[in-house]
């Protein structure tokens, strides 16, 4: 009898008359209080009215009635996900696979959301998928988030081979076209990355994605006129991120007048990505020579809220940008930046800058960057080196483009960036616009490596060009020649060094990275691993002192205190707004280096430390601490 | 060892098998995978693999999984094959 109303109730459920289905459950509950199944599907008659706690407690005490109850443990872990309860779902999804580890909605699950944005997570996820695609091989959409993934983690080859599986499976897969797509025009193949994207186009061409993603494809072929048509009609679909994509195109353009009225449109509108537009503005406004009418309408629009909230941030830096552009006061360019928390690359970079050259002034030196000795020389330029990344991102960006810039025989001419002001370098400032060059890594890679014969691109405007793949010991002298702080800064960097080595014989330097990491999804090292670590090794080091970067100091210190860790406040008088390079420092002068996981800050500093005898990193896998080489 | 530590040496197992087979570049049959793999593994129950599965289609292992040769898949699968309980959630 029980049975037959279940059935009936279910046959309703799944035809959609929620209602009368959920009478039924009830009914069944009434004469049968601990019917499991009678439970489990009440509660999702609960979620699908938009009662979540009510499901929750509902399929919670079917679970505790029937722990093996696998599609119950599913949809809870469903809403759990849904509430932003990612812990809890995954529990249940590892229970899942505890009673069915062949259970291919687990797997996927499990994949599909164990990768954070900063790549935490990303080998387990990618290992779930597989398995998921192993149990599930007929399924297109396994293989299209296989795909998304492997493409992150710089396994390009085999996320092609996924997405084209994937539209094997089913060739009206939307998203395969464009992920398909998008890993092509990764790897430079931009004839078969049209292809793709136009598959997309002409299977949905109301999809402002797809147009994005052309736009971005024209865009890398130099075709602006197409490329600013791909972007309108993203953004005329609803696509926001489109819209300063349009602005950055008609600048390109040199229309002007165009851009600052897509920006007086954009601007007020919700979703619009007002960051980069006010960088634009600021570029716009510097180019045109207004910086009386910039600094009055920076100061304004400070105050005002735009697409829905202030932006405050950014309108300070654009002051301090203008400051420093104009020879002001740094001190105050750098006082207005200093008291801002924020994860803005370009305050990062304005209020460095800032803070470098108020040094300057303060010790009295001359500092002219030179104007481009050869103009008639190819040239490579990235105008992203100081808006894009932070410290060691752009550094690890020069990096890359100085050794292809090299290569073929090109003037590398920089914008303002702050690895140029506090290494010893002398590239030219910018002579002219170049034409924009996006997605170059894996070209300049694969040009440095002789895997690409191809004919050399050179006067292009490399955007935000990434790193090498490898750092090869054949670079390693060259890149640490570059790479040396300019004399003038010793009097903030040094002492910090010399209070180490008065009080111990054996630096050993840990960077521990917290901040957005954590905020981020990026891999984050624990303490403890550091802590085992150090307590075996620390009996054999002569003299040892423990230095301590991170840049939440209060929170990483404690689990450190059994070696008396020494920070920046307690080595050296800290350098106003670059206590960060003062850290750097240390960890390129320590005779023992530990690194945080995923952070360029520490793996640069260990690439050029000469001193070191060891290396070290977090093992994310295994959990620990390993040893590695950092020029191999 | 919670069962999810558990199920991830099951899901290794059927992994080493599958590039056993794909290192191979042909069909391996299942005695071939039993002497050169399975039988070699810590984690296989011998006795109880040759004793219910003699055909070696079937892999116990000592935990409360193992791994099953699906003919649709053609690949090492793995299931369970003992009871497994929840109401702790510090196993999993």
């Amino acid at each position: 009898m029980t049975a037959d109303i279940l059935a009936a109730a279910l046959a309703d459920h799944r035809a959609g008359r929620i209602d009368r289905a959920a009478a039924a459950y009830r009914q069944v509950l009434e004469t049968d209080p601990g019917n499991a199944d009678a439970l489990h599907l009440l509660g999702l008659t609960e979620r699908q009215a938009g009662r979540r706690d009510t499901a929750m407690v509902l399929i919670h005490r079917a679970l505790a009635l029937a722990p093996h109850l696998i599609e119950a443990r599913l949809n809870l872990a469903n809403i759990l996900l849904a509430g932003g309860d990612g812990a809890a779902a995954h529990a249940q999804w590892r229970m899942v696979l505890a009673l069915d580890p062949a259970n291919a909605a687990a797997w996927y699950a499990l994949g599909s959301a164990s990768a954070g944005h900063g790549g935490a997570g990303r080998a387990g996820a990618i290992r779930a998928l597989r398995r998921a695609g192993r149990l599930a091989p007929h399924r297109a959409d396994i293989q299209h988030d296989l795909g998304l993934l492997l493409r992150q983690h710089d396994r390009i080859e085999e996320a092609i081979a996924c997405q084209r599986r994937a539209l094997e499976l089913d060739p009206t897969l939307l998203s395969a076209w464009m992920g398909l797509g998008n890993a092509l025009l990764e790897k430079d193949d931009t004839g078969g990355a049209l292809i793709a994207l136009k598959r997309a186009a002409s299977l949905s061409p109301g999809t402002p994605e797809i147009w994005f993603n052309l736009g971005n494809l024209r865009y890398r072929l130099v075709d602006l006129e197409g490329a600013l048509a791909c972007y309108r009609r993203a953004a005329r679909l609803g696509l926001a991120v489109a819209r300063s994509r349009v602005v950055a195109v008609l600048l390109d353009q040199g229309q002007d007048a165009a851009a600052e009225a897509a920006l007086a449109t954009y601007l007020p509108l919700d979703g619009t990505d007002v960051s980069t537009c006010l960088e634009l503005l600021y570029a716009l406004l510097l180019r045109g020579d207004r910086r009386a009418e910039a600094r009055s309408l920076f100061t304004r629009l400070a105050t005002v809220p735009l697409a829905g909230r202030h932006y405050a941030i950014e309108c300070l830096t654009a002051l301090s940008a203008l400051d420093l552009a104009e020879g002001a006061d740094p001190a105050a360019a750098a006082a207005r930046l200093e008291p801002l928390r924020t994860d803005n690359c370009w305050t990062f970079t304005i209020r460095s800058l800032a803070a470098l050259e108020r040094t300057r002034r303060q010790q009295g030196w001359h500092w002219q960057r030179p104007a481009n000795p050869t103009p008639d020389r190819p040239r490579l330029t990235s105008s992203t080196l100081g808006n894009r990344g932070r410290f060691a991102h752009n550094v690890l960006e020069y990096v890359l483009m100085r050794l292809y810039a090299e290569k073929q025989g090109c003037v590398l001419e920089t914008p303002d960036w702050v690895g140029g002001a506090y290494f010893d370098l002398d590239d030219p400032a910018p002579s002219g616009p170049l034409p924009p060059w996006p997605f170059a890594r894996r070209v300049l890679n694969a040009a440095l490596t002789g895997e690409n014969q191809g004919p050399a691109v050179v006067d292009r405007d490399l955007l935000s060009p990434l790193f090498l793949y490898d750092y090869p010991l054949a670079y390693r002298d060259r890149v640490r020649s570059w790479l040396r702080p300019r004399p003038q800064w010793s009097p903030w960097i040094d002492p910090p060094v010399d209070t180490l080595r008065a009080v111990g014989r054996t630096i050993v330097a840990i960077h521990i990275r917290r901040g957005d990491f954590l905020q981020y999804g990026y891999p984050v090292t624990e303490t403890s691993w550091y802590v085992d670590w150090l307590r075996t090794l620390w009996p054999t080091l002569d003299r040892p002192v423990l230095y301590l970067a991170s840049d939440d100091i209060p929170a990483v210190r404690a689990a450190f205190r059994e070696f008396r860790p020494v920070t920046l406040d307690d080595a050296a008088p800290s350098w106003p707004g670059l206590e960060y390079l003062q850290d750097f420092h240390v960890l390129t002068q320590a005779d023992i280096v530990g690194i945080s996981a995923a952070s360029g800050f520490s793996q640069l500093a260990a690439r050029l430390n000469q001193r070191a005898r060891l290396c070290v990193g977090p093992d994310m896998e295994a959990g620990g601490i390993r040893p590695f080489i950092p020029w191999s | 060892m919670g069962y999810y530590d558990k199920v991830e040496e099951t899901w290794q197992l059927s992994d080493a098998a599958r590039d056993y087979v794909q290192k191979a570049g042909r069909a391996v049959e299942a005695t071939e995978l039993w002497e050169k793999l399975f039988a070699l593994s810590p984690l296989v129950d011998t006795e109880r693999t040759l004793r219910e599965s003699p055909k070696l289609d079937r892999i116990f292992l000592k935990s409360v999984y193992g791994l099953h040769y699906s003919a649709e898949l053609k690949d090492w699968i793995p299931f369970r094959h003992g009871a497994v309980d929840l109401t702790d959630e510090s196993n999993i």
